[in-house]
């Protein structure tokens, strides 16, 4: 690696960081705008942000063939990885502003979180791009503080305000014990540079196991907290709980996606084939999540809860595949494992945020979060019931729907690994989990409707989103082909 | 001709839609649109069943078409899936059945006046699962149409049983979803498993057919369960996932709890709808998949099929004895016979394959016919209990007599389909296992005990007088009735209207397992 300074012209920035600046750009752009409007005009700057990410998803997509850019003395990288995880973002991000949008119309969220889920969303997508432990860690920050701020947005709710200091506490002691980890790193290499700490740890430390464990292990507490991998999980619940729905559901799926891209990038990058030593914690870690999930999610009564928990167990899937990056030595096999998690994380983020738009619809409407509220939906909304159901059958991986098949990549990951077990788990939890998915399902089209027989009338918005969601779940569930093809073809690391 | 699988499956569904587009007060319309959505593929599958031709025994009417293709599922193997169909001479009878059961249930179900609407869409839906399941010809494929069923019939459970419905449904669903993934676990293992060791032998000997690609097409595997022998330690575990799945789903002692909490909780048109049909499903994935494909394994673990059948058996029966509800002494007489099933197909003969077809045909329409007849009396008397009834067959002669038939069916009564059934299983149990089969004629016995007894407390004997007045069977009942009588009449005395069909089959699984 040279060691001049090599000049960073703007035209260089723009062909590396085009998406990351019209997000990040966008984002500065919308708060003034919010600033200068009049109150009475403001409905519009979400559909500004909106705009914004459709225009960063469709840069990415006209340069997805473009190849690997290398940029600013490799602290930034453009390649199919971070492309896939970036569209990943964006989708995720797109949803949850529209679902915001709907939602606003009665709870009057104030108007700032569509520039921090820009914010956030820029962070993400800079962690994706990042080989270099600086830029990664900013861009991680970027993502967190402006969730912490995201969680406690609604002022007026007690439960708001708890939910974002639980989740500001939490969530720094984990950025710094992340922090704590990489700084190792950085004493071993002498560099932030990821390349330059994969080669340290090939030949110069090769054989001082304690370092890079003390390393491994503070990583990866920290990024199990950000990700609510078990035992690390204990705050998700009431988090997810007091926060406003579009927040839950972007914390849930873009949140999640950014940090598992973070943990690809330095545990298998840097890592690289130290991180055959911790297959089997990686494993176990993806176990008990699966377990402690879908368990946990049996006692609750709370659907906001239930979907808390239930993600957990969704990431015990989705850690699954790292135990099998880290157990074989096969090119083919590793790349198998990364298009499974990209195929999950796309599955995830439209059958999460879908369920999650429906339940803020019918908690607005009846005035509760818990299953009850759910009683005789298909009669009050016979198209908010038929999609949650899709929702919720994906959930629970049915065939048909893409939760079936994103669970069945991965169980042929684990199985090409020659962890059976691992795949059997998967199953056996999945169907522990249709005892509350089912449940749901029960209060929607068995139970009478309780109360009032008040029909809910969802808008014309909300109905777009859960179809979308919908189709989207659909789409890769009834012919996963033709994107699976394109996961295939993705080279995947610069 | 070659469609007409597929259409099978579809129609179900497209009636089940234009259900769905009704509106929901027309009671009238959406019950025409379910029958005929349910008959028409009915008479599909007879036209299927009458150019079956019975020299062939591999899988007939094919369709095939592309699914999906999964690059790089397995060591760089690309995985084919595909939505195909075919049926031979196992899966044939079963086809018929579903077709038989699915319409005489539409018209049960025209008492059914609480939403009517999404009763008539479950029901056509589970029909459709139904049918894919028995004429899938694709890993894939099965597993999707088997996911269906588990969705419909809880739904139905859920909503139009009884007062425990709930408890029962989640029981049914729980117990079900555990079965269809050990299932899931087992058909994937089998699919790798002959991927692995057909791209091996194809690069060693000549050998036609073997793929380079991982395959879940069912006739491809078959094919190559007749040329590759896997090695007995792998077939040995993938039996043993197989008989896990096929003891719950199948609700074998001990997994068999949830058969009578469902049967008991249902109503009667989904009791046909399960008993009829969807319990045939565990035992047929076991001949399907287990017996065909895996014969060092069913070597290996005969005398536990034996015995756990007999358990099956013996429990079943006495604990019909005690019953006090007709449709839980349905429900175990039901483990009880299925247990005999299970038995024949441990002898490993021929016969007990062929056994094993009629039993499941016999059964199912033996169930329908009883818990329709049941169900009718229970819609005048307004109770299952057994005690309450009595003196039945004075006020209700026809469907008394029709329940009566039905129970001799059961019974064994020769001329009736069950006799020939057990009488063919135990010809093949037998052979194999003589002092087993000799504890299981005792099932017979018992049968002949719990069944005519509840007969006579609920037909014959004193007449309960705090029953109310009652008119026997209208005419849209005798359709179920009359069809079904006949038909296990027929089945009964020209066995071969059934067994032509089913012998080439069976006879080529038994070459297979060495019977």
């Amino acid at each position: 690696m040279e060691s001049a300074m090599h000049v960073v012209s703007f035209s260089d920035i723009w062909r590396s960081m085009g998406p990351e600046v019209i997000v990040i750009g966008g984002a500065f752009l919308i708060m003034l705008i919010e600033l200068l409007l009049p109150q009475n005009k403001r409905q519009w700057v979400p559909w500004l942000a909106v705009i914004d990410v459709i225009v960063a998803a469709i840069l990415i997509i006209s340069r997805f063939d473009e190849g690997i850019l290398v940029y600013s003395n490799a602290n930034f990288v453009v390649d199919g990885f971070s492309n896939i995880f970036k569209l990943v973002i964006l989708l995720g991000t797109f949803l949850v502003i529209l679902l915001a949008i709907a939602e606003q119309r009665k709870k009057a969220l104030p108007y700032e979180y569509s520039y921090l889920l820009l914010f956030a969303s820029g962070g993400a997508m800079i962690i994706t791009s990042g080989i270099d432990l600086v830029l990664l860690y900013v861009g991680l920050e970027l993502l967190s503080i402006a969730t912490y701020i995201l969680v406690a947005l609604n002022r007026r709710d007690g439960r708001s305000a708890e939910g974002g200091l639980k989740y500001l506490i939490v969530g720094s002691i984990a950025s710094a014990t992340i922090l704590y980890g990489l700084s190792f790193l950085y004493g071993v290499a002498g560099s932030t540079n990821l390349g330059q700490i994969a080669v340290a740890l090939q030949n110069d430390w090769a054989n001082d196991s304690a370092i890079l464990f003390v390393s491994f292990a503070l990583i990866l507490a920290g990024v199990a907290v950000k990700i609510s991998v078990v035992p690390f999980h204990m705050w998700t619940p009431d988090v997810y709980e007091g926060a406003p729905t579009p927040v839950t559901a972007y914390l849930a799926v873009v949140s999640k996606a950014a940090v598992i891209a973070f943990m690809l990038r330095v545990f298998i990058f840097a890592f690289g084939d130290k991180f055959q030593d911790w297959w089997l914690l990686m494993a176990w870690l993806s176990v008990i999540t699966m377990v402690v999930g879908n368990f946990g999610a049996l006692a609750q009564h709370n659907v906001k809860r239930i979907l808390a928990y239930s993600s957990i167990g969704q990431v015990g899937y989705l850690i699954m595949p790292f135990a099998a990056i880290g157990q074989t030595q096969n090119v083919s096999n590793m790349w198998q494992a990364l298009s499974s998690i990209s195929f999950y994380l796309f599955v995830y983020a439209v059958m999460t945020i879908g369920a999650f738009a429906v339940l803020s619809k019918v908690s607005q409407e009846r005035g509760s979060d818990q299953v009850e509220a759910f009683a005789g939906l298909y009669k009050r909304n016979p198209w908010l019931a038929t999609m949650m159901a899709i929702f919720l059958l994906s959930l629970a991986g049915l065939p048909l729907t893409g939760g079936f098949f994103g669970k069945f990549m991965i169980f042929l990951v684990a199985f090409n690994a020659g962890q059976y077990w691992l795949g059997i788990i998967l199953f056996a939890t999945s169907a522990v989990a249709f005892y509350y998915y089912f449940g749901i399902l029960k209060a929607i089209f068995v139970l009478e409707p309780t109360g009032d027989d008040e029909k809910i009338k969802s808008g014309g918005l909300l109905n777009t989103i859960v179809g979308l969601c919908a189709l989207g779940t659909l789409y890769l569930g009834l012919v996963p082909g033709p994107f699976l093809h394109v996961l295939n073809q993705v080279h995947w690391f610069g | 001709m070659e469609d007409v699988l597929m259409l099978i499956v579809v129609i179900p569904l497209l009636a089940g839609l234009l259900v769905l587009a009704m509106p929901a007060r027309s009671h009238g319309i959406i019950r025409a649109v379910a029958f005929i959505g349910a008959l028409i593929p009915a008479c599909f599958s007879l036209s299927a069943y009458l150019a079956f031709d019975k020299r062939i025994t591999d899988l007939q009417y094919p369709f095939t078409t592309t699914w999906m293709n999964i690059d790089n599922a397995f060591n760089m193997l690309t995985l084919h899936i595909n939505l195909s169909f075919g049926v031979d001479g196992i899966s044939m009878p079963l086809v018929m059945l579903v077709g038989v059961v699915s319409t005489l249930t539409m018209i049960r179900s025209f008492k059914v006046t609480e939403r009517v609407k999404s009763h008539y869409f479950w029901m056509l839906f589970l029909t459709m699962g139904l049918y894919g399941v028995f004429a899938a010809s694709d890993i894939f494929t099965f597993f999707f149409f088997l996911e269906s069923t588990l969705v419909a019939s809880y739904l139905l459970i859920n909503t139009w049983g009884g007062e425990l419905r709930h408890y029962a449904a989640t029981k049914f669903l729980i117990y079900r979803g555990l079965a269809s993934v050990v299932l899931l676990a087992g058909l994937i293992g089998l699919a790798y498993v002959y991927a692995v060791k057909a791209q091996a032998a194809s690069s060693t000997i000549m050998i036609p057919n073997a793929p380079d690609f991982l395959t879940l097409s069912i006739s491809q595997l078959l094919t190559e369960a007749r040329l590759i022998q896997i090695p007995a330690a792998t077939q040995n575990v993938l039996f043993l996932v197989f008989l896990l799945a096929v003891l719950i789903e199948e609700a074998f002692v001990p997994f068999h709890t949830w058969l009578p909490d469902t049967h008991e909780q249902s109503d009667t048109g989904t009791n046909m709808m399960i008993g009829g049909a969807l319990m045939k499903i565990g035992l047929y994935v076991m001949l399907r998949f287990a017996v065909s494909m895996l014969p060092l394994g069913l070597a290996h673990y005969a005398m536990w099929l034996a015995v756990l059948g007999l358990i099956s058996i013996l429990y079943g029966a006495i604990v019909a004895v005690a019953s006090k509800d007709w449709r839980r002494l349905i429900a175990f007489s039901s483990i009880s016979h299925m247990g005999l099933v299970l038995l024949a197909i441990g002898s490993m003969q021929e016969i007990g394959i062929q056994g094993a077809v009629f039993m499941l045909v016999s059964s199912g329409l033996l169930t329908s016919l009883l818990f329709f007849t049941v169900g009718a009396q229970a819609d005048r008397t307004g109770t299952f209990a057994i005690e309450n009834l009595g003196g039945l067959s004075k006020s209700l002669p026809v469907i008394s007599g029709v329940m009566l038939v039905a129970a001799l069916g059961f019974v064994g009564l020769p001329g009736l389909s069950g006799f020939i059934s057990e009488f063919s299983l135990f010809v093949g149990g037998f052979a194999a296992f003589p002092t087993l089969s000799a504890l299981a004629t005792l099932s017979m016995i018992f049968a002949a005990f719990y069944l005519l007894w509840a007969m006579q407390r609920t037909t014959f004997g004193p007449v309960n007088t705090s029953l109310p007045e009652m008119a026997d069977a209208e005419a849209i009942e005798y359709v179920p009735m009359v069809v079904l009588v006949i038909l296990v009449v027929l089945i009964g005395v020209f066995p071969g209207v059934l067994g032509d069909v089913v012998h080439g089959t069976a006879q080529a699984i038994a070459a297979r397992i060495g019977g």
